[in-house]
């Protein structure tokens, strides 16, 4: 008898060790080229069996992942813990790194070189876009500075709930300097009461076109 | 000892090659377009009970269509791949634009890959995909919130539609 309660731990113990080895370790090796997923997608508005057994197969390795832990967290006496305490917040939730991370981009914009060819034809282009958008959204364009293969742009509006209501606007004008753009609300009015923003545009990836 | 190294490991063996297939197979997550809200430019929104699209009677106006992304604790866009889009441009005036979009945690800023624009086939489904390299990487390493944006410009033909038919992310 005490044999068989030995060999069942033991299968037990093999059960858990294969499990974490399969969520946490076995995919670190999977290949990263997994086969196009249009071959899966055939109808979007209409989910095929597929789509259903994907969510099968999901809620199971979810529910088996739920005992592994709960068996890994009994003790000697085979009593269950206290469940864990909820979650509350998503993870990397940090505005504060956030921030910091942006003044680092505008930083670097800095640090590069001033008066490149690519810059001088890229600062007049988006001046005149911003220009543009500037009227329809009511703000001023206090500077653009281009440099080596970003751009920045200082903007300003009247007061601080105009700023939330048109920043996005900036993100989604289609610039003619194709680029990734960012844009920032600073935290702090200037003398006048305005709300400024810093609007970056990164041009160093070889996808976005460039401006000349 | 030897046998209960052989239990051990059988059933370690058995474990794994159960749950890893299992394990292994989200590696894309799609939408239809119920996750859409549109508008247009006069501001005005378009009801998106049944599917977002330009033309019809609908009338000549650019229309914006906004879409999430869902993320969750396995599905985190710091591994995302692509962004990919599949529309129809049935007789627009010019290229349907999309660019995948994130909003910073704290609300009061955000960032946009470069537009990706359709090349007007006019009645084939079109695919815009838009590589990892060109979502707003500042704020993917950061926290977030991810977002698809669509522009379709006003319809030259009134009884040609142009929808949005889904679109997915893959790592």
């Amino acid at each position: 008898m005490a044999s068989r309660l030995g060999a069942l731990a033991i299968g037990m113990a093999g059960a858990v060790v294969g499990v974490a080895a399969a969520v946490f370790v076995l995919p670190r090796f999977a290949p990263r080229d997994a086969p196009p997923p249009e071959a899966r997608v055939v109808d979007q508005a209409r989910p095929g069996p597929e789509v259903f057994v994907r969510d099968l197969q999901i809620r199971r390795v979810g529910e088996l992942e739920r005992r592994v832990v709960e068996l890994e967290r009994r003790d000697d006496n085979g009593t269950a813990p206290p469940p864990p305490p909820a979650r509350t917040e998503r993870p990397a939730s940090d505005p504060a790194a956030e921030r910091a991370g942006f003044q680092a981009a505008l930083a670097a914009h800095d640090a590069e070189p001033a008066g490149t060819p690519w810059a001088k034809a890229a600062a007049p282009r988006f001046e005149a876009d911003l220009g543009t958008l500037a009227a329809q959204h009511a703000f001023a364009v206090d500077r653009v500075d281009c440099r080596g293969a970003t751009c920045v742009a200082d903007v300003a509006w009247t007061s601080p709930n105009d700023a939330q209501d048109a920043w996005r606007a900036l993100l989604t004008y289609d610039y003619g300097v194709n680029c990734a753009r960012n844009v920032l609300l600073r935290e702090d009015v200037d003398a006048r009461g305005r709300a400024h923003a810093d609007l970056l545009f990164d041009c160093s990836s070889p996808l976005a076109p460039r401006a000349n | 000892m030897k046998r209960a190294l052989m239990i051990f490991g059988a059933t370690a063996v058995a474990a794994a090659a159960l749950t890893y297939p299992l394990r292994s197979q989200a590696y894309w997550v799609g939408e239809g377009f119920a996750g859409c809200q549109a508008q247009y430019d006069s501001g005005s929104s378009q009801a998106g009970g049944y599917y977002f699209y330009q033309g019809g009677n609908v009338g000549p106006r650019e229309l914006f269509v906004v879409c999430g992304i869902p993320e969750n604790d396995d599905w985190q866009k710091t591994a995302w791949r692509s962004a990919t889009l599949k529309v129809k441009d049935g007789s627009v005036s010019s290229s349907i634009k999309a660019q995948a979009c994130l909003t910073s945690e704290s609300g009061s800023g955000g960032g946009c890959g470069a537009i990706f624009s359709s090349t007007g086939s006019k009645a084939a489904i079109e695919t815009l995909t838009i590589p990892a390299a060109d979502l707003a990487k500042f704020w993917v390493s950061a926290s977030g919130y991810a977002s698809l944006y669509v522009t379709i410009p006003p319809t030259t033909a009134g009884d040609r539609r142009s929808p949005i038919i889904g679109y997915y992310v893959a790592d």
